[in-house]
């Protein structure tokens, strides 16, 4: 198999919009658990104003995965790395330039730019977030993300969480994206936003394709992994694949899971597809 | 048939040097079958040498068999010389396709012809100014015999209770759709957007929705697709797409897909319960790269139909394939030969992007429609028996295409009252009233009346003239002329004859007569291997070369042109591929005419690719096949089929022979050379053309192509030029056949031996005339045979 | 050009059935005191290259030839002939066609009757109490009416099945029976109307329209029978026949010819045990089609025209080879298929193989491939008839056994000269 050209390819064409402006400040806000479909923009009746107005002017994505405990999301969201590489423990944030700040600072305008705040909200309350990220709104040049440590229920719910992105480098607002993110990826997004080279031992994998509406899938990631101690889980679009060999469907509700159809004739070909990339994933460590 | 015989065959007399039928028999025969013996029963002694009765006509044939076969005289008998035994052949053959010509003719009389398939089908179209495209009640018609190679002959139209059964149902759903009473029917406005389309993809897209690959992927509205139109009329369709990666990173042998080529979207409609027949593409839109355009096109709808958006030349083979086969080669992450998931495709490749569909409608120019208030003007708001009485009456004069007496029409009149009065429903009655008529054997039937030949009346003449040339019943003008019995005066006829010719209608005589003419109906009938023929089925190449043929013809008609260009022309029609696969350079894509090189093989209808292909195998040409098509179809001079269990010529397995080798053998045997001296050569001629008509100076094993040879009468040719030299030295050789054949067609019955005069009066006509196809056409609607019944 | 994988087309589907008790709606038939009460004949319309077709050795242990060897099992369950043909037939196209009727067109211009077919006969008289009289499947032309008119034959499975098998929606039914009556009433018209016309017209002109006059008799016929029939409940038949079984979109039955060959057999067996009928006719299509076989490098036409080439006679093989094997695979139901009465349908149904075409090579009817089987009549053996000059042993003398067999005491069929009783009712 010749994969030269894509890289070439990749090269070539590098998402790089944002190449060659100033880097954007980033505000990166956390809740410690929130359901994935919990904001009003997915259609809950819990009443998120501004987290549905930042999605309006933003993106809000559909198939984020985090860990299902939130010390270990904070890991993989800081370290860029899966937890299953015990060895990582750098904050891959440090390398990227960017000047560290409080929210407060970043609300009164005492940062210095280009500002990354990161911050982490205690509790599970959406409206105390909606609350929260209210002042965050109306900051100008900044790329402000809103998600969660963690989902809440049983397996894909658990570890599913919500994110909402506004601010550059976003193209086309208003959108819902069904492209698949892990938390591991918000380091080499914004190394990507400031032009940086991405690690290449990394597993995260920059979005920025997708907050610009990038149509190319070859940009994207066609699989998200996470892990709570010794057991993990990879998905595609449709389906799931545990440690512990189980295998199911994702619902329509995009949260809980169900068995797999007899009649499913496609779905051996997914379970065998995760496999080969949760082994080729973990025989990297 | 016996009594005809009689009377016809008294002097068959054959110009040969052999007409010593007895003395051969006397010699070679009569020993075992005379008075002594009658081997098998035969007994020779008696025979003369004229067929005078049938059973002289049989035995006639009897010896001709056992001569062709090569069974008689038993080989350890005298044989007889090849030359004697030729002489023998030659005049028993002559003999007895005389005998059979008079025997067959029905002596200039027309035998009462039934409406073929074609004809019904335009009848019904003109009756009631239908829109026919997508409704054809005839779909279940058997197939109607040719005779003399036309299917509009009286003898070949057999009825049969299945066929009368198919015409009560048909007429019931003619009449279904001609009654259209009642309001307008009202508007409506449906419309899918982004992924709310019917057909729904797996991107995360909202605005539009994908087509992947060519033809396979329709894209509809779900709500139309559901309760699908429900009033026949016009349409406006509008579709939003855009061509999205045209060229991307997939390589095109992969997606067996040729990203050189602008994207094309088409629409195609097709109705439910008619099944797949019924589909049919409507329109072929070019889409641009770049931003979302929106396409509009207007069209007849019949109730029953849905429309659906493909992409015309999108990648070849399935979204599946693509999935399995083509991404695991440009990403690590796909598995070959696994289903992959979709979204790791979608975007990734050439799209064609589908934003919107819509439909509004139904449009008509006026309503009610004009076949529906031809016959029911003006309806009251309660239609009484007077009403129906008057509109049957309107009714049966158009169907029965004369003017209808009082007798004939009463019964029909009985029957719509009676189901009027029991339920009713004058609308129901009204309909029922249509269905009887159109299986009335008025309707049904080329009615010309009288026991005997006579000339005829001004409405028989009026369909004769629409049957001929538009196959189908007269319109108002000519129904006109009938009604004033000017169409009987030369000069009215010619002029309805010229105003017909140029009528939109005429494409039936082309289609029919020339299609049936030329056989271009056989072609498809032996495709060639699609594997070793990509761009034959690709390009569509057999349309294509009918299509070259069928213009071909309607330009001289249109222009007069004359008739020998038949046989040798400089110019042509043809598309681009078509011309490609001549070779000859093409300005544009569509049809158009093309002046022809000078020195170029193609010039006439020896060079179209439809006869060529027509007279192939599919594999290889067919030397036989080509040269008789030449004699039947251009000389007039149809040989003798072959005689029943003749092995055909067998290639010698161990290697060498050329075809031309190969059609040496029927010169071995006297019978067999004896036709296939004036078959071959022509044949060998064309040898040039391969079997799809492509030009070629060596056969696919090396060995150039020998296109010398010598037609029967001695002349010496070479290819394809020197067999049209040939030809248009004989132009009244030429002219005739043609006449014969449009003869045929024009009355519907085989050529008597009566007409002969009338035949060649028209043939030594046409030089003054310049040979015009017009012309000839014109002669004949003013022969004698053609006014007469 | 479809080209269906090789696994689809060679699928046959074995539908096994509960079925109803048929006797309820098939009156007693006519008296029989023979065996056979069903007729199937199987016609391949370019017959069979006869190098392949005919055993060596007379008798019961002759060899079988390479077409013949996928009917190994059945060996004894039936019988072939050498030099059976239609006296007076010649040879080109047509004279597949004459199969069943052993008669030429030409020959019978002025007494069509003449060219009705053996099945159309049968139809007569042992269809009459089922729902069709005659099943005439695939490519048909071998099957003629007593007006020597060519009968139309369904080549689509699924609208057999439809034929046979869905019934009609109760509106339908009742709307069915309307337009029954209308068309009566119609015919009634219509048949005056024609014969105020017959006396308007020249006498040869009365000849053409009485074609029309006999057709509404041949109409008001067909309507009353339709009308018997209208309210019977059709036999409930699940679609798996044409279907498939639904297991996902690689398993789909081909129903495209020439490949649907299995599916037509597969449907005859249903309806002969649903006794939708008792007479069927199927000609295996010709047509120039490619087999998307291995080996297969032209159209089966052209292949027909070997010329004896060696790499065209191994072609047609594979091709004559499939229609063979699949015809043996119908016998194997037709013995595992019991009938209402409890005995196998191939005990009870007069199997006739065979074409008109003797060499498809040369367009020959002479020495025509036949096969019979079942029926009850005694098999096993190869049977060589003397050939005196052209003719062989005429075959309507087998057809008259046909008809004996069937309880049609008839001496004489076409151009038959005896019967065959003392070679299969011994």
């Amino acid at each position: 198999m010749n994969k030269l050209p894509f890289i070439l390819l990749f090269f070539l064409f590098p998402y790089s919009a944002y190449a060659g402006k100033v880097a954007p400040n980033v505000v990166i806000v956390l809740n410690e658990s929130a359901r994935a479909d919990s904001f009003g923009c997915y259609g809950s009746e819990n009443k998120t104003p501004v987290l549905d107005a930042i999605a309006a002017k933003g993106v809000y994505f559909r198939f984020v995965w985090s860990s299902m405990d939130s010390k270990t999301s904070e890991q993989m969201l800081r370290s860029g790395h899966y937890p299953f590489r015990t060895e990582v423990k750098t904050d891959s944030f440090k390398s990227l330039g960017y000047h560290s700040s409080t929210i407060e600072q970043a609300i009164k305008g005492e940062a210095k730019p280009p500002f990354l705040a990161i911050h982490i909200l205690k509790g599970s309350s959406v409206k105390a977030l909606d609350n929260f990220v209210e002042p965050l709104a109306k900051l100008k040049d900044t790329l402000l993300i809103i998600s969660s440590l963690t989902g809440s229920g049983e397996s894909n719910s658990a570890v599913s969480v919500p994110m909402v992105i506004s601010g550059p480098p976003v193209l086309n607002p208003g959108r819902e994206c069904w492209d698949l993110i892990n938390i591991t990826d918000f380091s080499p997004t914004l190394a990507e936003i400031v032009g940086r080279d991405i690690d290449r031992k990394h597993d995260g994998k920059s979005f920025l394709p997708s907050l610009q509406d990038s149509d190319d899938p070859f940009q994207k990631r066609n699989w998200i992994y996470t892990q709570s101690g010794g057991s993990w889980m990879i998905r595609d679009w449709e389906n799931v694949l545990y440690s512990d060999g189980n295998f199911t469907r994702i619902s329509e509700d995009n949260l809980s899971t169900e068995k797999v159809k007899k009649t499913d004739k496609i779905a051996p070909h997914r379970k065998e597809r995760l496999e080969m990339l949760v082994n080729r994933l973990r025989d990297k460590s | 048939m016996k009594c005809l015989l009689t009377i016809l065959i008294l002097f068959v007399s054959v110009a040969s040097r052999a007409e010593d039928l007895p003395g051969f028999l006397t010699e070679y025969c009569v020993r075992c079958h005379g008075p002594e013996k009658q081997k098998a029963d035969r007994r020779f002694d008696g025979v003369e040498n004229k067929i005078t009765t049938v059973d002289q006509a049989e035995h006639f044939q009897e010896i001709l068999d056992q001569l062709n076969l090569a069974e008689m005289p038993p080989e350890d008998e005298d044989q007889p010389s090849p030359k004697e035994l030729a002489e023998v052949i030659v005049f028993l053959t002559a003999s007895l396709k005389v005998a059979r010509e008079q025997a067959q003719t029905s002596g200039g009389q027309i035998t009462l012809r039934r409406l073929n398939r074609v004809e019904y089908l335009n009848t019904v179209r003109d009756l009631f100014s239908m829109w026919m495209a997508d409704f054809d009640p005839t779909t279940t018609f058997p197939k109607d015999d040719s005779v003399e190679g036309f299917d509009n002959v009286g003898s070949g139209l057999v009825t049969s209770d299945y066929l009368l059964q198919n015409y009560l149902e048909a007429a019931g759903k003619v009449a279904d759709k001609a009654i259209r009473p009642g309001p307008k029917p009202e508007m409506i406005n449906m419309r899918s957007e982004g992924d709310e389309i019917q057909g729904k993809d797996h991107g995360n897209r909202r605005d539009f929705t994908r087509i992947f690959i060519k033809d396979r992927q329709p894209l509809g509205i779900t709500q139309l697709l559901k309760r699908r139109i429900r009033e026949d009329g016009e349409y406006v369709i509008r579709v939003k797409a855009r061509a999205w990666n045209r060229k991307s990173r997939y390589k095109d042998e992969d997606l067996r897909y040729n990203s050189d080529e602008a994207m094309r979207m088409s629409i195609s409609i097709e109705s439910k319960s008619l099944g797949k027949t019924s589909h049919r593409i409507v329109k072929e839109f070019e889409v641009p790269d770049g931003e979302p355009t929106e396409f509009e096109h207007r069209l007849w709808l019949e109730s029953g139909f849905a429309f659906q958006v493909h992409w015309a030349n999108g990648p070849n083979g399935s979204t599946k394939r693509i999935m399995r086969k083509v991404l695991p080669k440009y990403t690590d992450d796909a598995i070959y030969p696994l289903r992959n998931p979709k979204q790791m495709y979608a975007g990734s490749g050439p799209e064609l992007q589908v934003y919107s569909i819509e439909i509004e409608g139904p449009f008509y120019d006026e309503w009610p429609l004009p076949g529906f208030s031809r016959y029911f003007p003006d309806p009251p708001e309660k239609p009484d028996t007077t009403y129906l009485d008057a509109s049957m009456r309107r009714l049966a004069q158009r169907t029965f295409r004369s003017p209808v007496d009082d007798e004939t029409i009463a019964p029909y009149l009985e029957l719509t009252r009676q189901y009027f009065e029991g339920n009713g429903d004058f609308w129901a009655a009204a309909k029922y009233g249509v269905r009887a008529l159109l299986t009335s054997p008025n309707f049904l039937y080329h009615v010309e009346a009288d026991e005997e030949p006579r000339s005829l009346n001004a409405w028989e003449l009026a369909s004769r003239l629409s049957y001929f040339l538009w196959s189908s019943m007269p319109d108002d003008e000519l129904f006109a002329c009938a009604a004033d019995s000017s169409l009987l005066k030369p000069e009215v006829l010619r002029q309805q004859a010229e105003r017909m010719l140029s009528d939109k209608r005429s494409d039936s005589f082309v289609e029919n007569f020339a299609g049936q003419w030329l056989q271009l109906r056989k072609l498809g009938e032996m495709p060639p291997d699609p594997a070793n023929h990509k761009a034959y089925f690709e390009d569509n190449l057999e349309d294509a070369m009918k299509k070259e043929t069928l213009l071909f013809f309607s330009k001289l008609l249109e222009q007069n042109g004359s008739i020998l260009s038949f046989i040798d022309s400089d110019y042509t029609f043809l598309n681009k591929a078509l011309a490609r696969h001549y070779g000859i350079p093409h300005p544009g894509n569509d049809f158009q005419k093309v002046s022809l090189p000078a020195a170029g093989p193609r010039g006439g209808l020896l060079g179209h690719g439809s006869i060529l292909t027509l007279t192939s195998n599919g594999v290889e040409t067919q030397p036989v096949v080509r040269g008789v098509w030449i004699l039947e179809n251009l000389l007039g001079t149809p040989p003798n089929p072959p005689p029943p269990d003749i092995d055909p010529l067998e290639p010698d397995t161990r290697g060498v022979t050329t075809m031309r080798e190969l059609m040496e053998k029927h010169r071995e045997n006297a019978t067999c050379y004896e036709c296939h001296r004036k078959i071959d050569p022509l044949g060998l001629g064309m040898e040039n053309f391969d079997h799809v008509g492509s030009w070629r100076d060596r056969y696919q094993k090396k060995s150039l192509i020998d296109s010398e040879g010598e037609m029967a009468d001695g002349t010496k040719f070479s290819g394809v030029e020197g067999i049209r030299a040939y030809l248009l030295d004989r132009p009244e050789q030429f002219t005739h056949c043609l006449t014969e054949k449009l003869m045929v067609y024009s009355l519907g019955r085989r050529i008597g031996f009566t007409d002969r005069d009338d035949i060649d009066d028209i043939v030594k006509a046409m030089p003054a005339k310049n040979y015009g196809l017009r012309e000839l056409i014109q002669e004949i609607v003013m022969s004698k045979p053609f006014q007469s019944k | 050009m479809k080209t269906p994988t090789r696994r689809t087309f060679l699928r046959g589907v074995g539908v096994s059935i509960a079925l109803p008790a048929m006797e309820s709606f098939s009156a007693p038939a006519a008296s029989t005191t023979r065996e056979a009460k069903r007729f199937v004949c199987v016609a391949p319309n370019y017959g069979v290259y006869p190098g392949n077709f005919f055993p060596e050795k007379t008798g019961a242990d002759y060899e079988l030839p390479v077409l013949l060897k996928p009917l190994e099992k059945h060996r004894k369950d039936f019988s072939i002939f050498t030099n059976l043909d239609h006296p007076g037939v010649g040879g080109g196209h047509g004279c597949s066609n004459t199969f069943l009727n052993g008669m030429e067109l030409k020959d019978a211009k002025k007494t069509p009757k003449k060219l009705q077919s053996l099945d159309h006969l049968l139809s007569g008289e042992i269809g009459n109490t089922t729902r069709f009289p005659l099943l005439n499947l695939g490519s048909g032309g071998t099957s003629w009416s007593r007006a020597g008119i060519q009968l139309p034959a369904q080549l689509s499975p699924e609208r057999v099945f439809n034929q046979l098998f869905v019934d009609d929606v109760v509106k339908v039914k009742a709307k069915n029976r309307v337009l029954l009556d209308e068309d009566a009433s119609i015919l009634d018209v219509v048949r005056e109307d024609a014969k105020r016309l017959a006396k308007r017209i020249s006498k040869t002109d009365q000849e053409k329209l009485d074609e029309f006059l006999t057709s509404i008799r041949g109409v008001e016929k067909k309507l009353e029978r339709q009308a018997k029939w209208i309210d019977v409940a059709k036999p409930e038949m699940n679609d798996s026949v044409i279907s498939g079984d639904g297991d996902g979109d690689d398993v789909i039955v081909d129903l495209e010819y020439p490949y649907n060959t299995a599916v037509m057999y597969d449907l005859m067996i249903l309806a002969l045990q649903t006794d939708s009928t008792r007479v069927i006719t199927y000609g295996h299509p010709g047509g120039n089609r490619l087999f998307p076989f291995e080996g297969i490098t032209a159209g089966y036409h052209q292949l027909t025209h070997h010329g004896k080439r060696p790499e065209y006679l191994e072609s047609l093989t594979i091709i004559e080879s499939f229609y063979l094997k699949q015809f043996s695979r119908f016998l194997d139901r037709m013995k595992e298929t019991k009938d209402a009465s409890g005995k196998s349908l191939f005990d009870t149904t007069a199997i006739l193989f065979g074409s008109g075409m003797g060499n498809a090579g040369s367009h020959s009817s002479r020495n025509l491939p036949v096969i019979v089987g079942g029926g009850g009549m005694t098999h096993g053996k190869h049977h060589r008839f003397e050939r005196n000059g052209r003719d062989g042993r005429p075959l309507s003398d087998l057809f008259v056994t046909l008809l004996q067999q069937l309880g049609i005491e008839k001496e004489s069929f076409s151009t038959s000269a005896g019967n065959m009783n003392d070679l299969l009712l011994g």
